[in-house]
């Protein structure tokens, strides 16, 4: 059995705690922090999300932050949906990375996060031991819009076990790729900033690749503030390019399959079946003499709806997209030519 | 009026949304006041019959149906089949699972000031546990 590795436990430990806000009650309005799990076994594509959010329409700074618990897998179906959780039924310390939310918990022992999520109105539950195969890697302060930035501390690969039940179904976990980031910053849900960030596994426990893609723009989608490709083999993060070096294509928009939308309340705020999700979207990156292409084709999505802090009346979507990823090129002279699941992530 | 075990109806926990949707977000109250002011809205769910007379920016939900306004009838199990997004409102209006009777105007009036209680209660602190009771209620044999 595969144990964890004393250095990468060390540096999870030092890096992927919860923050909070900074001291001062001014300071919690907007906060806004979260764990994200993503795995990928033969049947299932699952998300996980623990989220704190000190909303910015707050009347008191002093409000409690709201908790929620996101779990989505797409089997044959797509099902998920959000819980939200309040006062004592949030257990979360700045500097520790153990989290409880209503019966829902994240440990970290031992170099093992403990993943223990079942959704309240759902039969979709999940046990997972999740240990990190990869190297963290720690962004600090990347722009999102005017004066608002996100931190994330990124595991680009870790091997679950469990199990994830859906509608009766038990599936056993048995050394599923995953994936999993921790992100926190000081924002508003509507402010002038949208994002496209995708995730990508693929090759073996003995070959493995781990892909993440991202794209920080303006809420109109006009310009780039910051984008990023980044490829790791094991451990290693073996190459990334930024900036001018990337191109993204979106095609066939709106082909995708109707959306399930999340929580379901908030489909009255967004009704109809329409879209801008592409079905597919191709991001290509060249310099230096390498050059990768990396396509997303999209199968499913999900949408989980949130209102726009800045405004009363608006909504903001979190398009989920899971399917397949195809990842050619050259590196360094040797062509890379593989396959594997991925989950694309559109802010609008 | 029916209501279960615990003393709940819709009319019940309509009054108490619409006092929490007036503390916790006044803007969004104001708005959907404004939109209504002077208009009665009558509703049938199931064998529950009530009305809400919108005066001076205020709500009040009464008993019976009103004289005038707007009518809007549907069973609990279509309420509860929107709530859940199982069945969209447009789709429910098209089947007749929601029937509405009453000047075009006034409908329209009234489906603005629906989407800005809508927005309001998804970011009321208290609206969750109204929620959850409202659908109880209404998973309730009449």
């Amino acid at each position: 059995m595969r144990q964890p590795t004393p250095s990468v436990t060390d540096a999870l430990f030092h890096m992927d705690y919860y923050r909070g806000p900074p001291p001062g009650p001014e300071r919690n309005i907007g906060f806004k922090e979260w764990q994200h799990f993503i795995v990928h076994t033969p049947r299932t594509q699952l998300i996980v999300n623990f989220s704190l959010m000190n909303e910015a329409w707050s009347t008191s700074a002093r409000e409690p932050p709201v908790a929620r618990v996101i779990i989505l897998a797409r089997r044959d179906t797509l099902e998920g949906d959000v819980d939200s959780f309040r006062g004592a039924q949030i257990d979360v310390q700045p500097g520790r990375i153990d989290t409880r939310l209503g019966t829902n918990s994240l440990r970290f022992e031992r170099g093992r996060f403990l993943l223990s999520a079942a959704l309240l109105e759902r039969d979709l539950s999940v046990e997972l031991e999740l240990i990190p195969s990869s190297t963290p890697l720690a962004t600090f302060g990347r722009p999102l819009a005017m004066g608002r930035s996100l931190s994330w501390v990124s595991v680009p690969r870790l091997r679950a076990d469990g199990a994830i039940t859906l509608n009766g179904r038990r599936e056993r976990v048995t050394r599923a790729p995953a994936y999993h980031d921790h992100n926190w910053g000081h924002f508003a849900w509507g402010d002038d900033f949208a994002w496209e960030w995708g995730q990508f596994l693929a090759g073996s426990d003995a070959d493995p690749w781990s892909l993440v893609f991202y794209r920080m723009i303006d809420r109109t989608r006009g310009r780039v503030r910051d984008q990023a490709i980044l490829l790791w083999h094991g451990a290693e993060l073996r190459r990334q390019f930024r900036g001018p070096d990337l191109r993204v294509t979106a095609h066939k928009r709106g082909g995708l399959p109707q959306a399930l939308k999340v929580p379901r309340i908030m489909a009255l705020l967004s009704p109809g079946t329409a879209n801008d999700v592409p079905a597919s979207l191709e991001v290509t990156a060249r310099e230096g003499g390498d050059d990768l292409t990396a396509r997303f084709e999209l199968r499913s999505l999900a949408q989980v709806l949130i209102p726009d802090e800045t405004d009363p009346t608006g909504v903001v979507t979190l398009n989920e997209a899971c399917g397949q990823m195809t990842l050619s090129g050259r590196l360094r002279g040797e062509p890379l030519a593989m396959e594997g699941p991925c989950v694309l992530e559109l802010v609008r | 009026m029916s209501s279960n075990s615990s003393g709940d109806s819709v009319a019940r926990l309509l009054r108490e949304s619409l006092g929490v949707l007036e503390r916790e977000h006044p803007v969004l109250h104001a708005r959907m006041s404004a939109r209504l002011t002077g208009a009665v809205l009558s509703f049938e769910v199931d064998d529950e019959r009530f009305h809400v007379s919108f005066v001076s920016g205020t709500a009040r939900v009464l008993p019976g149906r009103g004289a005038s306004g707007l009518l809007l009838a549907t069973s609990k199990q279509t309420l509860r089949a929107v709530l859940e997004a199982r069945l969209a409102l447009e789709d429910a209006v098209q089947v007749d699972a929601v029937r509405v009777l009453g000047p075009l105007e006034l409908l329209t009036s009234a489906h603005e000031a629906l989407r800005c209680y809508v927005h309001g209660a998804v970011r009321c602190p208290s609206f969750p546990a109204l929620l959850t009771r409202l659908l109880l209620l209404l998973t309730t044999p009449p």
